[in-house]
């Protein structure tokens, strides 16, 4: 293998990782969308979906808990199989990742919980308050959580 | 007195670094005296010392005053914890990134070997090392005060007070990243002079090899951590910052690797300097996705001003390096006398270094296209664990196939040596398809590369003479039990999740799981609802496994802390995904774990290997230390 025949090489070498790459990335990307875009995502596409939980919305029945997610214009109907704690309170933002059915119901398998998501940065940071006898300190936005990203 | 104090050493260190910078200049241009530029050199490494040091004397006597204390102190964190709170968050790790660099500089301006390159690798060192002083006084000083002190303060982050293991993964994983540092200065000091001695090479290799094996350490111990302590049940999500590891480590490995294409202290070649330079600037790179609040992830700390720092400092170090390269790299030769044979060491040797250079560009790929497609506003996206698995898995599979190949290469017949490997590789895919077929075609053709890779080594292991080292031997053993333990745990792993009240059950793969209890209970740092389960393996005697789940109101976090029963062949992992609020039910996660010790085990045994052949090489006599101009300028 001389000097003169490697850049043919090289060239095929550098296809091939792109087409390994567009073909890695092929189906594996998940969107970001807000319940009224949600209209446009085909049945059986993975995608995320931010919003705040509608009050009163949120059903229980046995292992599968169902909820409607709205960004003021339209909801989305979510169900999903886990409860995390914490994570979902009515009346306050979600992010739930999951794929969506003929009916427009989303089947969920990830909730993040809104203080971590980067969509809708919240503009408290914490909601750390100080123990009684304390005094007014308030930790700066943004300032200690590097909290898990997603519940997996 | 902490504060001023600190802010005081942070002050000399940036001061010192600048002065060392400037000196080191004068000895690369000048000759100027090495003893000064030296005294500086240590001057700032004690004074970066003393900030860490004061830093963590604020969070154990709890300096409410510091900002850095008022956001990650509490009364009611252990000691061990306090001290640890110094890499909790975003500018006391970045001190700790300092305190490394500022190390680095202080023992490689002490060598004593020393390459006719060394005055410009310790301008390089100083150079960086005035960067990350500038950012620790100016944009992320942990000396800063609050107007009002609290009386206490939330504590750390909860995630990173659970496991006696923080006190060992950041430092050991910081230690080898940072670390890179050193190799990345030789490879510049080489492009800047245009040439390159034994000497350099040496360095060069020493350093990655010791940077690479903690780096080895780190991510493994990380992987564990993930796994004991976040209670998703697995340990490699492809998140950014695990990503962000992950790059140097694949090309540090790259570059070892063409380090064996001639003997060592050969003097330098185009391959391990792109090498060499490239990872640390996948270091840097890192650094400014985990540290600027561009990814969410468990690692990244929140949104800061550091970010366009960060990016800056990497894009100037990119151009610098990249503008050095166009320069001076036709200088330096590709290291070999002859052309390559197809079937020889050198090609393995290569063909290894550009596979792991593919993985990376995979990788890289897809932590960056979020990142970009945000940056440009054009969509928001998350390149899910599939990506990683379909586009990078089988380039690492490749690899593993030229591990097993690999060691035979030397000896002249080298077609008929794989046959017996060749066998016990088909003899594994045909038993474990048989007997147990697993539900991706990828985990069986890497239980037969693994088999193949073992078969070989165990044969070399036995050979006389050896045809690999002892170091290289343990190393790629570990890669190819660390492949099993994968493939295995992501193949054969069963979960089951039920919603389960006291006294009911659930089962899976032959493990029953019953609850007996589930107690809540309230103290000072928040709430903590334990599930007393009795897990059953099989008809054996059923052992008590105690799930948690901890409520932090200080962070307004849930953190699910499993329980784990390993075993020789299989982790039974049991966690508490939620309980109901009067507290009758609670939802379980069960699952069943084949060979996930493997993971660790194989982490460990290639940082071993790591560790090994820096041993074995510093026996190795020194070459003569007089300079050898490759094609000078």
């Amino acid at each position: 293998m001389t000097g003169g025949r490697r850049w043919p090489l090289t060239l095929i070498g550098l296809i091939a990782v792109g087409l390994l790459i567009a073909a890695g990335l092929q189906d594996t990307l998940t969107f970001y969308r807000t319940p009224s875009e949600t209209s446009s995502v085909a049945v059986g596409d993975r995608v995320r979906v931010g919003g705040t939980v509608v009050p009163g919305s949120v059903v229980r029945e046995g292992d599968v808990i169902r909820f409607r997610l709205t960004d003021g214009v339209r909801d989305v109907v979510v169900q999903q199989r886990i409860d995390i704690p914490g994570r979902l309170r009515e009346g306050q933002q979600a992010v739930v990742e999951g794929v969506l059915d003929g009916r427009g119901v989303l089947h969920a398998d990830t909730v993040m919980s809104k203080h971590n998501n980067t969509y809708e940065p919240p503009p408290g940071g914490t909601t750390y308050e100080p123990p009684p006898g304390g005094n007014t300190y308030e930790p700066p936005p943004g300032g200690e959580q590097p909290g898990p990203g997603a519940v997996r | 007195m902490i504060g001023p104090a600190g802010r005081m050493a942070l002050a000399l260190s940036l001061v010192t670094a600048v002065t060392a910078t400037l000196l080191w200049a004068r000895v690369a241009l000048l000759r100027g005296s090495i003893g000064l530029a030296r005294t500086a050199t240590w001057i700032c490494l004690v004074s970066t010392g003393a900030a860490g040091v004061l830093l963590d004397l604020a969070l154990v006597t709890l300096d409410f005053r510091l900002r850095y204390v008022a956001d990650n102190g509490g009364r009611d964190v252990p000691l061990y914890f306090r001290v640890t709170s110094l890499w909790a968050a975003l500018d006391g790790s970045l001190l700790l990134w300092l305190v490394i660099v500022a190390a680095c500089s202080a023992v490689v301006a002490s060598a004593r070997r020393r390459s006719t390159v060394w005055p410009w690798a310790m301008t390089v060192l100083s150079g960086v090392t005035v960067f990350f002083c500038a950012v620790a006084y100016f944009a992320a000083n942990p000396f800063d005060p609050v107007a009002v002190p609290p009386a206490d303060g939330p504590g750390p982050n909860p995630l990173l007070r659970e496991h006696p293991a923080m006190g060992l993964h950041p430092p050991i994983l910081y230690s080898g990243y940072v670390g890179l540092v050193v190799p990345f200065a030789y490879a510049v000091s080489a492009l800047i002079a245009g040439r390159a001695d034994r000497a350099a090479a040496l360095a060069l290799r020493r350093w990655t090899l010791v940077a690479w094996t903690l780096l080895t350490l780190g991510i493994t111990l990380g992987a564990w951590w993930s796994y004991a302590v976040l209670g998703w049940g697995g340990y490699w999500a492809w998140d950014p910052v695990e990503n962000a590891s992950l790059l140097p480590w694949l090309t540090a490995t790259a570059t070892l690797h063409t380090l064996l294409v001639r003997r060592p202290g050969h003097p330098l070649w185009t391959w391990p300097i792109v090498l060499a330079a490239g990872s640390f600037l996948l270091v840097l790179l890192g650094t400014f996705l985990t540290r600027s609040g561009i990814v969410t992830s468990v690692h990244a700390f929140t949104a800061s001003p550091l970010g366009p720092l960060l990016l800056g400092f990497f894009l100037l170090a990119t151009a610098l390096v990249g503008a050095l390269m166009l320069w001076r790299l036709p200088h330096f030769g590709d290291g070999r006398r002859s052309g390559l044979g197809i079937v020889s060491r050198a090609m393995a040797l290569h063909a290894q270094a550009v596979l792991m250079v593919v993985v990376a560009v995979v990788v890289v790929t897809g932590t960056l296209v979020p990142v970009l497609l945000r940056a440009t506003r054009s969509a928001e996206v998350t390149v899910g664990p599939a990506y990683f698995n379909r586009a990078a898995v089988p380039v690492v599979l490749m690899a593993v196939l030229l591990m097993g190949v690999a060691p035979f290469l030397r000896s002249g017949r080298p077609l008929r040596q794989f046959i017996p490997s060749a066998i016990a590789a088909l003899l594994t895919i045909g038993a474990v398809g048989l007997l147990a077929p697993p539900s991706s075609v990828l985990a069986l053709v890497t239980f037969g590369a693994a088999a193949f890779v073992l078969a070989g080594l165990a044969r070399a292991a036995f050979a006389s003479p050896r045809p690999v080292r002892l170091g290289a031997l343990v190393a790629h053993a570990g890669v190819a039990l660390l492949a099993v333990g994968v493939a295995a745990s992501s193949a054969f792993a069963a979960t089951t999740e039920r919603r389960l009240g006291v006294g009911e059950s659930t089962d899976i793969d032959g493990v029953t799981i019953q609850v007996l209890a589930i107690d809540r209970k309230q103290d000072a740092t928040g709430m903590r609802v334990a599930v007393r389960t009795a897990v059953t393996d099989h008809a054996g005697p059923a052992v008590i496994s105690e799930p948690n789940l901890r409520y932090y109101p200080g962070h307004d976090l849930t953190v699910s802390i499993p329980a784990i029963r390993v075993g020789l062949t299989r982790d039974i992992y049991t966690t508490v995904l939620a309980v109901a609020e009067d507290g009758t039910s609670a939802t379980v996660r069960l699952t069943v774990n084949p060979l996930v010790g493997l993971v660790w085990v194989g982490g460990f045994l290639v940082a071993l290997g790591g560790a090994l052949s820096l041993y074995r090489r510093r026996r190795v006599p020194a070459p003569a230390p007089e300079p050898v101009l490759v094609n000078p300028p």
